[in-house]
C-alpha cells in the first residue's frame, strides 16, 4: 500500500474571491470533510445574498474594460493559466481526491479534462471570429460579429469539483465576459485554487469571482438583473423546475445540464472481456457519481437461439460480477485503490435506499455492495461496494431513476430495437453506449438513440473539450451546450451589420 | 503474495522509480569506473529522459473516462523489481553483468506495460514502447562491453 502525500495539512479557511480580493463572509461556515478519512479539511462560508450582489457588481463594473482587451491578450491569460494549472497539476489532483473521494487516477483525469478546456479557450481569437460577405446587394456588405454580453453566473456540482467550472468559465472570460462562480459547498477547494491561479495568470480584478454558499446564493443569481446568463450542472428537478423557469422569467440565457440514467447495450458479437473492463470504469468509476456513468446493462438476444442466449447472458454476467467483486475500495490517495467512497454518508444512505427498493421490487441482488471490505483503517460511513442486480425490468425504480452510486441493473432485451425502446421510455437522455463488433448495428444505435452522447465500444461517452457536452430530454435544458464552439456562441451575442458607404 | 491490483497511477509511479533508481545506479557507476564515466553518465541521462517522458505522457493523456483502474489487472510488479545495490568490491565486469540484468527486467516491464496500456491511449503505449527500445539498445551496448 503506498499512500501519496496529502497536500492539505491544516484545516483551510476558505474565503470568497471578489473584485480581486479574498474576503471573509458574514455568513455561517460549513465543514468540508474528506469522505475517505472523515476528517475536516476546510471550512467554507455560506455567503449572503448581499455578498453575492457585491460580486455581481464587481463583475459588472469590470466588464466594459475587459471586453475592450484584445482577444489575443485575453488568450494569453488563458495560456498562462494553462501553464499554472500544469505546474500545479499534482496538487490540484490530490486536492480533488481529498475533497471528493475519487481515486488519484480519476482526479488526474479530471484535471486533464479541465485543462483541455482552458487550452481550447486559448484559441479564442479564431473561435470568436465572425463572418463577412461582400455585395449582398449593390455596394452593400454584411458581416457578423460576436460580442460578449456581460456577467454570467455559474453553479457547479460536487461530483467533478475541478472540471465542471472549466467547462464554462474559461470560455466566458476569454470571450470578454465576467463571471461569478458558486462551487458546490461540499467540495469547493479546487475552484478556489483555480481562481487563485487565474489571478496569477493576469485575469484582472472583478473578471473571475468566486462566491461560496447555498440555495440563497443560487436563488439570488437566478433573479439578479445584472446577470445575463446561467450555467448550471446538477439535478433535473432543480435544472428543469428552477433554473430553466426562473431564467425564462428573467430573460436569461441558460445551460442546465442535469441528471441521467444511462444504458449500456451489449450485443452478442461484443468482445466480452474488453466490454466488461470498459463497464467497470463506467458503472463504478467515480463511485457511480457521474452523469455519464452507465447504470443499466442491457444484454441483447438479437438473433441468438434461446439456449445460446442463456449461455451468452451468463458469460457476460459472470465476467461482470467477477470484475466488480474484485474491485478494491479505499482512500483514493492509495495508488492500489480502484474506487473511493461516495461524497458523504448521506449520499451512501440514499444509494442504500435504492438497493433496498430494488429488493422490494423483486430484482435479484447478485452482488450486494453493502457487504464490503476497505483497504486501510478508515471509517466505513461513506463507502459502498459495487452492487449488481439481475432480473430488473424497465419499470423498476432502480432501472428508471438516477441512483448516482455504484449500482448496476442488468436487463434483458429481445433485440436492439427492444433495447432502444427501453432507452426511449426512460425520461433521461444524457448518454448511451453500445458494445458490438457490427458497424451496422452501431450505426443504427447511433442514428436512432435520443441521447446527447453516444458511445460505441466506449463505456463513458465523455466529449472532449472541443466538442459540446451534449444531453437530451430530461438531462439537458437550454439550447447551446458547454465546451468548445457552442460555449463560445453561448457567451456571445451574434450581431449582424449591413453596411453601405455613399 | 502477488499484488494483482495495479492502477495506472501505480504503474507510472513504479516506472518513475525504476528510471530514477537506474539513473542513480549509472551515476554511481560513473564515479566508480572513471574509464567508462562518459558512457555511464549518458546512460543515467537517458534514464532521466525516460522518466520525464513517461510521467509527462501519462499526465497529458490521462482522462477520467479511461480504464485506468482496470487495464493492468493481474500485473505483478514484483516480477520487475530491479537490484541497484552495487557491491563494494564489484569489478567493472561484475557491474556490467548487474546492469545487463537490470536492463532485461526494465525492457520486460516497459514492453509488458506498453502492451497492456493499449486500452488507454496510444500515446501511453508509445511512450512505454520508446522506453523499452532505449533500454533494449542499452542492454545490447552493455553486453558488448562484457569481457
Amino acid at each position: 500500500m503506498s499512500i501519496l502525500e496529502e497536500p492539505i495539512k491544516d484545516v483551510l479557511n476558505v474565503k470568497n474571491y471578489v473584485d480581486g480580493d479574498w474576503v471573509d463572509s458574514g455568513g455561517e461556515r460549513k465543514d468540508v470533510v474528506n469522505p475517505a478519512t472523515g476528517k475536516t479539511i476546510a471550512t467554507v462560508p455560506v455567503s449572503t445574498t448581499k455578498e453575492l450582489s457585491r460580486a455581481v457588481e464587481a463583475a459588472r463594473d469590470a466588464f466594459p474594460l475587459w471586453r475592450e482587451v484584445p482577444p489575443l491578450a485575453r488568450a494569453r491569460c488563458m495560456f498562462r493559466l494553462k501553464e499554472l494549472l500544469e505546474e500545479n497539476f499534482e496538487e490540484l489532483s490530490r486536492i480533488q481526491t481529498m475533497e471528493h473521494g475519487k481515486t488519484i487516477d480519476e482526479s488526474r483525469g479530471e484535471t486533464r479534462r479541465g485543462i483541455e478546456n482552458v487550452e481550447v479557450a486559448a484559441g479564442i481569437p479564431s473561435l470568436m471570429m465572425g463572418d463577412y460577405l461582400e455585395d449582398i446587394a449593390a455596394g452593400i456588405d454584411e458581416y457578423l460579429i460576436r460580442q460578449p454580453l456581460g456577467v454570467f453566473g455559474m453553479i457547479t456540482p460536487f461530483n467533478f469539483p475541478f472540471m465542471i467550472g472549466l467547462w464554462f468559465a474559461p470560455y466566458a472570460v476569454a470571450t470578454g465576459n465576467c463571471v461569478v462562480l458558486k462551487p458546490s459547498s461540499e467540495d469547493p477547494l479546487c475552484q478556489t485554487k483555480i481562481v487563485e491561479l487565474a489571478e496569477e495568470a493576469g485575469v484582472p480584478p472583478g473578471v473571475w469571482n468566486v462566491v461560496h454558499g447555498g440555495l440563497d446564493v443560487v436563488s439570488a443569481m437566478l433573479d439578479h438583473p445584472d446577470i445575463e446568463g446561467i450555467c448550471f450542472v446538477g439535478s433535473t428537478p432543480v435544472g428543469r423546475d428552477v433554473v430553466a423557469k426562473r431564467c425564462g422569467a428573467t430573460g436569461k440565457r441558460y445551460i442546465a445540464q442535469c441528471g441521467a440514467k444511462n444504458f449500456a447495450v451489449v450485443m452478442p458479437d461484443a468482445d466480452i472481456e474488453r466490454t466488461v473492463a470498459s463497464c467497470m470504469t463506467s458503472f463504478y468509476g467515480n463511485t457511480g457519481q457521474r452523469c455519464l456513468a452507465n447504470a443499466n446493462l442491457v444484454i441483447c438476444q438479437q438473433d441468438l437461439s434461446d439456449e445460446a442466449y442463456e449461455t451468452f447472458y451468463q458469460d457476460v454476467v459472470d465476467a461482470f460480477v467477477a470484475a466488480a467483486e474484485g474491485i478494491t475500495l479505499g482512500y483514493g490517495l492509495d495508488e492500489s485503490i480502484q474506487v473511493g467512497p461516495l461524497r458523504d454518508p448521506g449520499k451512501k444512505e440514499r444509494v442504500v435506499g435504492y438497493i433496498e427498493r430494488g429488493i422490494e421490487e423483486g430484482a435479484t441482488l447478485t452482488l450486494d455492495g453493502r457487504d464490503f471490505e476497505i483497504v486501510g483503517d478508515l471509517p466505513r460511513d461513506a463507502f459502498l461496494g459495487p452492487t449488481v442486480f439481475e432480473d430488473v425490468t424497465p419499470d423498476m425504480a432502480i432501472a428508471r431513476e438516477e441512483i448516482f452510486g455504484p449500482v448496476a441493473s442488468i436487463l434483458k432485451a429481445r433485440d436492439l430495437d427492444d433495447a432502444i425502446s427501453m432507452i426511449h421510455a426512460n425520461p433521461f437522455g444524457n448518454a448511451a453506449s453500445i458494445f458490438t463488433d457490427s458497424g451496422s448495428l452501431a450505426r443504427d444505435f447511433r442514428y436512432q438513440v435520443r441521447c446527447g452522447n453516444i458511445g460505441v465500444n466506449v463505456g463513458i461517452a465523455a466529449p472532449m473539450a472541443f466538442f459540446p457536452f451534449s444531453g437530451m430530454k430530461d438531462s439537458f435544458f437550454g439550447t447551446l451546450h458547454g465546451q468548445g464552439q457552442e460555449a463560445v456562441r453561448f457567451f456571445t451575442e451574434s450581431k449582424v451589420v449591413i453596411e453601405r458607404w455613399f | 503474495m502477488a499484488d494483482t491490483v495495479v492502477t495506472a497511477s501505480r504503474v507510472i509511479s513504479f516506472a518513475e522509480a525504476l528510471e530514477s533508481r537506474s539513473e542513480a545506479f549509472y551515476t554511481d557507476l560513473a564515479e566508480r569506473f572513471p574509464d567508462a564515466r562518459e558512457r555511464f553518465l549518458a546512460f543515467a541521462e537517458d534514464c532521466g529522459k525516460n522518466r520525464v517522458s513517461l510521467v509527462r505522457t501519462y499526465r497529458e493523456t490521462v482522462s477520467d473516462a479511461l480504464e485506468t483502474g482496470f487495464s493492468f489487472q493481474g500485473l505483478d510488479l514484483a516480477d520487475y523489481e530491479i537490484d541497484t545495490t552495487l557491491d563494494e568490491e564489484a569489478t567493472l565486469n561484475g557491474a556490467l553483468r548487474q546492469a545487463v540484468e537490470m536492463e532485461a527486467k526494465a525492457v520486460a516491464f516497459h514492453q509488458t506495460v506498453a502492451e497492456r496500456s493499449r486500452s488507454l491511449l496510444a500515446t501511453i503505449a508509445m511512450a512505454f514502447r520508446r522506453a523499452a527500445r532505449s533500454r533494449k539498445r542499452r542492454k545490447q551496448t552493455l553486453e558488448s562491453l562484457l569481457e
